[in-house]
């Protein structure tokens, strides 16, 4: 316990604890707070009405608020009421003008009405034509009223101005009315922001409230205006205790969720710390393994980040794949999937590369040989399964999703796109991060068991062609490119020898991964983007065969089904829609009823028509039928029987279509007939779901292959010839292909590709055959991307991966900072970046300026065409029409319709400031087109009578320009008439689109050459200076057999010959400074050696002459003293030969027995040889890794024991000695402690002297034998002292 | 062993992200779809609307399906989407009933439409729902799944 104490770091330690507490805290209180409800939920429900009342008044109050603060601004604070009591036109028009300035954007309506209610200036769209009813007529001066208009329903404000002599109305959208939703149609809805503010369901009923289906629970908010009277009411279905219990569960759900999900994550790093020490290596990889993919499942378990975060990246229709778990159940799913695959399978490579794991040597595996080929091949074999995994994640991403990978319409892709590039950008890591565990493997194998001249890489690689050919043999067909394992295989390669490298370089720990990065990063965008191509080529091929598919499927069920069902909707519909009031019922009601029935969602060319109880057309509205089309449609429908659907076949241009009609009676309760209604349907044969109607009046969504960037054609064969074609280059009446008579035995195939040259454009044909009478094959026919887009693409997927660059550059960045203190760029960094800048900046001005020009060339362009159409229609117009009222009565919308497809543009007239007539009626009887004149239109060419106008208007979320021209006949004016680029719109569009895309892709490839050619530059520039800084450290480190080549003439080629010659300079000096300490030592040597034999000789000289002189005295002890005279001299004779055999210890040259040792076994062993020492306390601890090295063990062990031995000798009384090690990089430390006496500092510096020596007896050689020994591996020997408190020994040993 | 152990692993990663035509998957017996009639898929599509699971139909579901849930998507969706979002669907609303009341047996593009009952957030609401078959390499599979 106290080991896992010491072990944690306290962050995790309390991390893991806090999540615990908080998770425990959230429950508490969602337990605590359902208890409250349950008890308190009377008063809980009162609190919530009023709250609820409070809110919808507010949000009320403010809309109201802001439209008459606007509407004031301009009564009261401007000049725009004085400019339309000026008599003068310039007047007028400059409170046009104004007018305009104070919209503050195309949402906005403003109105200037006179007290009688008539309109006498205007900005933006049309919401009545007349506020007679709600001017008010006593002396208030604001009104706020509800108005529906078109598909809106409308707040209006009202001010009047200070004389009281106009009023200022200012209008926005409250509510859209139908489910017509698409980018033309602004989509607002005051109850869907409320339903987002108060959490529950809301419903808006304006004005009327009979057809507002009400539950007796529902309670509502009255909406008034000024004068108290009701406007509107705003219904709701107030909580019931289950709801709102629910939401409080699910909202501390969320939380308690959330804690326990991190807390889940410190759990594993807890377990993580206890679990890593015990075991081998493989159970430190089998528990990261379970941890890993514990704390993933765990937090999928617990729906996180998925409640948390939401939004599209958890959102399934954008991409959804199923996998146990719910792991890969969207796009955020998927990224922390990846993201924990990544992160164990660089764990597991970065374990085995630390480790040095390797298969054992040769010698002993000799008899395993075959074993080992059989798991070289097993391991290539697994890892193909890999690659097809990955080919196959590859492909849900593609086809299991909805995003548009390759929109040309962006540059910059969306985040949700954004995402799943990085989930590629993870996944294909892994891939790499695997193969760098393979490669490893079959490395160890084959070089380890097979001996010979070749390579290993490229022995591996014809091991790895024989295994892909197993391969391609087992899992014929391939789900990859067959090309793509051998690149992955060669660029795997290229990555494992860099790694080499910098590994050998002895980074730091952790460094040298650090340093691997960048390439990993490189080598997925290598790898994963033909990957993606691949599969996005798949999918399109795949959404072709649908198409022809749809386009050969009958039609009768279907269509048919549309129409029954949109009969039924306008059965439901009718009495309530029937009864809503509206500006022009003659078409807004068959519009509100057709804009909710299948077939307008679904973007046919339809119609419905409504009759009274008598028979009497009652409304109509049609999309992309003529009249003549819904009256030969009528006839038929009404000789027939109601509620059975009438099919007729017409020939067409381009083909053949179908009509499908419907009628029917409709009846009220009690089954009395208030009216009837028809249906027409008319399809032809190339639109089969999505019909030919302007996309304006399609919903969103749908069938998007049409969107693709690629051209597509259809075609259509029948009885062997082409009946109708849109490819350029096929015609009508060709026969068909001969090949295809075979195609068409062979029932079981029902599509065939063909590619096939037509001009300078190449096309993938799929042809698709059904069995009939006639014979049919539809053809769908993708234009073949041209080197532009691909590029385009390339560099859309690269800027993710630069952004990943740059942000690992960043991180890397910051953590140099953190160990160095300071930012340190390299000169060669700093060489890039500063042409890297300088070649940009141009680039950016130039596309700046090309896109200002292009632009403008395209509003140029559109303003010459819009002017040249407008003249042409003129002419036409003026052509056929007589007199001015010819003009007004004949020119109506047939009359525009039926010369608008001669002349190849649609068109309106407008007479004075409401429209008159167009080709296009749909859109204005829908009014997704303003069926009033736009103020400045009618300022600029009523008043100012200006012979061209053009003016930027928008439609929901898109802009487009329209042109305005006025009409005249005999000098009078008839009309304006007005051609808008919006049926034009997506031609526009897609060719800015494919524009930009050229455009950006040419300049983002401008911009990788001057990349690449500025790191060329700079490298080239750089590597003298980097040459020099290398050599120095080299010099530094005491390697003065450096020399370098000076690569030119220049100052830098200077600088490097001063470098030499100060390098050999120093050399001289060091050798003359080596020669001086030698002979100095040698005199050292000498004299200490004459001292220490001096010692033993001068009592040896002594008793000889004592004994001489015994003898020569004949003195009667002369015998003893001969026996204490040779005791003594030999007593002598052993200090000098103990003196003699210490010199020798010292000066021998090392005969070393160099072994593979493990030094904590080493340091065992010499400690176990002071255990029994009596009151000395052992401790010991040693790092998890075990430290091998190369050396003399005795040696070393001396060396040990010797310090441990002063160790010991300095605690006379006892104490503690502490024996620890731990690794620095490459480096082991072993520090040996003790609580002795200390060395006091004057003597500190002697300590490693030979000779020196505190103790009696001692030659003083010990410390210093050590420090050599611990030089000549490489190491370093030091100590710190403190007198009292004890000595630290620290020894540094480079270890394997 | 290690090396097993090592291949163990990756074998596993493999299969993690190894999606349709895993090698696993590839001994898993694959239904005989072609053996059920128009009306027995229908049968399983009611069955699984009406208890708002969707396994129970979406070995069904064609490769690409048209999904139209009214206010909520419309679009082509792959068979693992439409899955998803499906089931997303029923997990918001807990069905109670759904009968098939109408059916299209007959011809190339057979479908079926009924009335699916549900709660939220303790109402009672209901919504139509039309399904629609096509064939697809000689099996029927849904094309079409529309919620009005």
């Amino acid at each position: 316990m106290a080991s896992f104490q010491a072990d944690l770091p306290s962050p995790i330690k309390w991390g893991f604890f806090v999540c615990m507490a908080l998770a425990v805290l959230f429950f508490g209180i969602a337990f605590l707070e359902k208890e409250r409800i349950e008890s308190d939920w009377e008063n809980i429900k009162e609190e919530s009405t009023e709250e609820i009342e409070f809110a919808v008044t507010r949000a009320f109050r403010q809309k109201v608020d802001e439209l008459l603060e606007l509407a004031e601004k301009i009564a009261r604070h401007s000049d725009v009421p004085d400019g339309l009591r000026g008599q003068a036109e310039r007047t007028a028009v400059n409170a046009f003008e104004q007018l305009r300035r104070h919209l503050p954007d195309e949402e906005f309506t403003l109105d200037v009405v006179d007290p009688r209610g008539s309109i006498v200036a205007w900005a933006g769209r049309s919401i009545t034509s007349t506020y007679e009813n709600f001017v008010p007529r006593s002396p208030r001066d604001s009104f706020v009223v509800i108005l529906q208009s078109g598909l809106h329903t409308f707040l209006s404000a009202g001010v009047a101005s200070a004389g009281k002599d106009f009023y200022v109305v200012a209008s926005r959208p409250l509510e859209l009315q139908y489910p017509l939703s698409n980018r033309f149609v602004n989509r607002v809805s005051f109850a869907e922001e409320l339903s987002a503010e108060l959490n529950m369901e809301i419903w808006i009923a304006l004005n009327r409230t009979s057809h507002v289906h009400i539950r007796e629970e529902t309670r509502y908010v009255l909406l008034r205006g000024f004068d108290g009277r009701t406007i509107g009411y705003v219904f709701y279905l107030p909580e019931t205790l289950n709801s709102l219990a629910q939401k409080s569960d699910l909202r501390w759900a969320v939380w308690t969720n959330g804690a326990l999900s991190v807390g889940l994550v410190f759990l594993g790093i807890v377990l993580w710390t206890l679990g890593r020490k015990t075991g081998s290596l493989w159970w430190r990889l089998i528990l990261a393994s379970a941890l890993i993919w514990g704390v993933r499942v765990g937090w999928r378990l617990l729906a996180f980040p998925s409640t948390v975060v939401g939004g599209e990246l958890f959102d399934a229709t954008l991409y959804a794949s199923p996998f146990y778990f719910g792991l890969t159940s969207s796009m955020g799913e998927v990224f922390l999937s990846t993201l924990a695959l990544a992160f164990h399978i660089t764990a597991i490579w970065y374990f085995l590369v630390k480790e040095k794991w390797e298969v054992a040597r040769s010698e002993e595996s000799a008899g395993k040989k075959p074993l080992l080929v059989i798991g070289v091949f097993g391991i290539l074999l697994f890892f193909l399964w890999s690659v097809r995994g990955f080919a196959e994640a590859f492909r849900t991403f593609v086809f299991d999703s909805t995003l548009q990978y390759h929109d040309p319409s962006v540059i910059v892709p969306d985040l949700p796109v954004v995402a799943m590039h990085v989930c590629m950008f993870l996944l294909t890591i892994s891939l790499l991060v695997e193969l760098q565990v393979v490669l490893r493997l079959v490395k160890n194998v084959l070089v380890k068991t097979f001996s010979g001249n070749l390579p290993w890489w490229m022995s591996a690689a014809v091991v790895f062609v024989i295994v892909l050919a197993i391969f391609v043999w087992i899992d014929a067909p391939l789900h990859f490119p067959l090309y793509f394992p051998v690149l992955t295989f060669a660029i795997g390669i290229a990555i494992y020898e860099w790694a080499e490298t910098v590994l050998h370089r002895s980074f730091g720990r952790g460094q040298w991964l650090w340093r691997v990065v960048p390439v990993f990063i490189i080598g997925s965008f290598v790898l994963s983007s033909p990957m993606l191509d691949s599969k996005l080529h798949d999918k399109e091929r795949q959404q072709a065969e649908l198409y022809a598919e749809n386009l050969l499927r009958p039609v009768d069920s279907w269509l048919s089904y549309v129409l029954v069902e949109g009969l039924r909707t306008v059965w439901n519909q009718f009495p309530v829609v029937s009864l809503e009031p509206m500006a022009d019922k003659k078409t807004s009601l068959a519009f509100s009823l057709w804009a909710q029935t299948l077939m307008s969602r679904e973007g046919y060319n339809s119609a419905l028509v409504l009759y009274d109880e008598l028979g009497q057309e009652l409304s109509r509205f049609a999309v992309g039928m003529t009249t003549f089309e819904q009256r030969e449609i009528l006839i038929r429908l009404f000789d027939g029987e109601e509620e059975v659907v009438h099919v007729s076949d017409r020939l067409v241009v381009g083909g053949t279509a179908q009509s499908y009609g419907i009628w029917s009676t409709m009846r009220n309760q009690s089954g009395r007939i208030i009216g009837s209604a028809a249906l027409m349907l008319s399809a032809n044969q190339r639109a089969i779901f999505h019909g030919q109607s302007s996309d304006i009046l399609r919903a969103e969504g749908g069938l998007t292959f049409e969107s693709s960037i690629r051209d597509i054609a259809v075609s259509e064969f029948q009885h062997g010839r082409l009946l109708y074609t849109t490819l350029d280059g096929w015609y009508r009446g060709m026969m068909v292909p001969d090949w295809i008579d075979g195609g068409i035995a062979e029932p079981a195939r029902r599509f065939f590709w063909r590619n096939e040259r037509i001009g300078p454009k190449e096309y993938e044909h799929v042809y698709a055959f059904v069995d009939g009478p006639q014979r049919r094959a539809v053809v769908v026919s993708l234009q073949s991307l041209d080197l532009r887009w691909h590029i385009f693409n390339l560099v859309k997927v690269f800027l993710v991966h630069a952004v990943i660059l740059g942000v690992y550059g960043v991180l890397w960045f910051g953590m140099r900072m953190r160990v160095h203190q300071r930012p340190t760029i390299g000169f060669r960094e700093k060489l890039v970046s500063a042409f890297g800048v300088l070649g940009l900046i141009p680039l950016l001005m130039l596309g700046y300026y090309n896109k200002q020009v292009a632009e403008e060339r395209a509003d140029e362009s559109v303003r010459k065409t819009l002017s040249s159409d407008l003249d042409l229609v003129e002419q036409r117009i003026l052509n056929l029409v007589m007199d001015e009222e010819d003009f007004y009565r004949g020119v109506n919308n047939d009359f525009c319709e039926a010369i608008a497809p001669e002349l190849g543009v649609d068109f309106a007239v407008f007479r004075w400031s409401s429209l008159q007539s167009s080709s296009k009626p749909e859109l204005y009887q829908s009014a997704i087109l303003d069926s009033r004149l736009p103020g400045s239109v009618f300022a600029n060419v009523v008043l100012q009578q200006k012979n061209f106008y053009l003016e930027t208007e928008s439609v929901g979320q898109v802009q487009y320009a329209v042109g305005y021209k006025p009409l005249y006949m005999h000098e009078r004016l008839l009309g304006v008439l007005s051609i808008p680029a919006l049926y034009r719109q997506k031609e526009i569009d897609e060719e800015l689109a494919q524009r930009n895309a050229f455009v950006f892709g040419s300049y983002a490839f401008a911009f990788g050459l001057i990349l690449l050619t500025s790191i060329v530059l700079a490298n080239r520039l750089s590597r003298p200076l980097r040459e020099l800084t290398s050599a120095a450290g080299e010099v530094g480190k005491g390697n003065l057999d450096v020399e370098l080549k000076p690569l030119s003439s220049d100052e830098i080629g200077e600088l490097t010959k001063t470098f030499n010659t100060m390098v050999q300079e120093l050399k001289r000096s060091r050798e003359e400074l080596k020669r001086a300490e030698r002979e100095t030592a040698w005199k050292e040597m000498a004299k200490q050696v004459a001292h220490e034999i001096r010692n033993p000789l001068t009592p040896m000289r002594l008793s000889v002459q004592h004994l001489r002189q015994a003898f020569k005295d004949r003195v009667r002890s002369r015998e003893a003293i001969l026996q204490e005279v040779t005791k003594t001299i030999i007593e002598q004779i052993d200090t000098l030969t103990r003196i003699a055999a210490e010199f020798s210890n010292f000066a021998r040259m090392p005969e070393r027995k160099f072994e593979r040792l493990e030094l904590q076994s080493l340091l065992q062993e010499s400690l176990a040889l002071f255990r029994d020492m009596r009151g000395i306390e052992f401790r010991t601890k040693f790092s998890d890794t075990p430290v091998h090295l190369v050396a003399d063990g005795d040696e070393l062990r001396r060396v040990f024991i010797n310090i441990l031995r002063n160790s010991v000798q300095a605690m006379k009384k006892g104490g503690k000695i502490s024996v620890e090690t731990h690794l620095n990089g490459r480096q082991c430390v072993v520090t040996i402690s003790d609580t002795g006496a200390g060395i006091p500092p004057e003597i500190q510096q002697k300590v490693f002297e030979p000779n020196f020596s505190t103790k009696t007896g001692g030659m003083g050689l010990g410390l210093a034998i050590s420090q050599k020994a611990i030089q000549d591996l490489g190491g370093t020997i030091s100590f710190t002292s403190e007198v009292g408190k004890g000595t630290t020994f620290e020894i540094v040993l480079p270890y394997e | 062993m290690k090396i097993l152990l090592i291949a163990g692993i990756t074998f596993l990663h493999v299969e993690l992200l190894s999606q349709a035509n895993s090698f696993l998957d590839r001994k898993k017996p694959v239904p005989i779809v072609q053996e059920q009639g128009v009306k027995k898929i229908f049968e399983s599509v009611e069955k699984g609307v009406s208890s708002g699971s969707v396994p129970s139909f979406s070995g069904y579901l064609g490769p690409q399906v048209h999904v139209n849930i009214a206010g909520q998507n419309d679009g082509y969706f792959s068979a693992n989407q439409t899955r998803a979002v499906l089931q997303n669907y029923f997990l918001a609303l807990k069905p109670v009933s759904f009968i098939f009341s109408r059916f299209q047996e007959k011809g190339e593009n057979p479908y079926a439409t009924g009335r699916l009952v549900y709660v939220l957030k303790g109402n009672r609401e209901s919504v139509q729902v039309y399904v629609s078959l096509a064939l697809h390499d000689s099996k029927w599979v849904i094309s079409q799944f529309n919620v009005y």
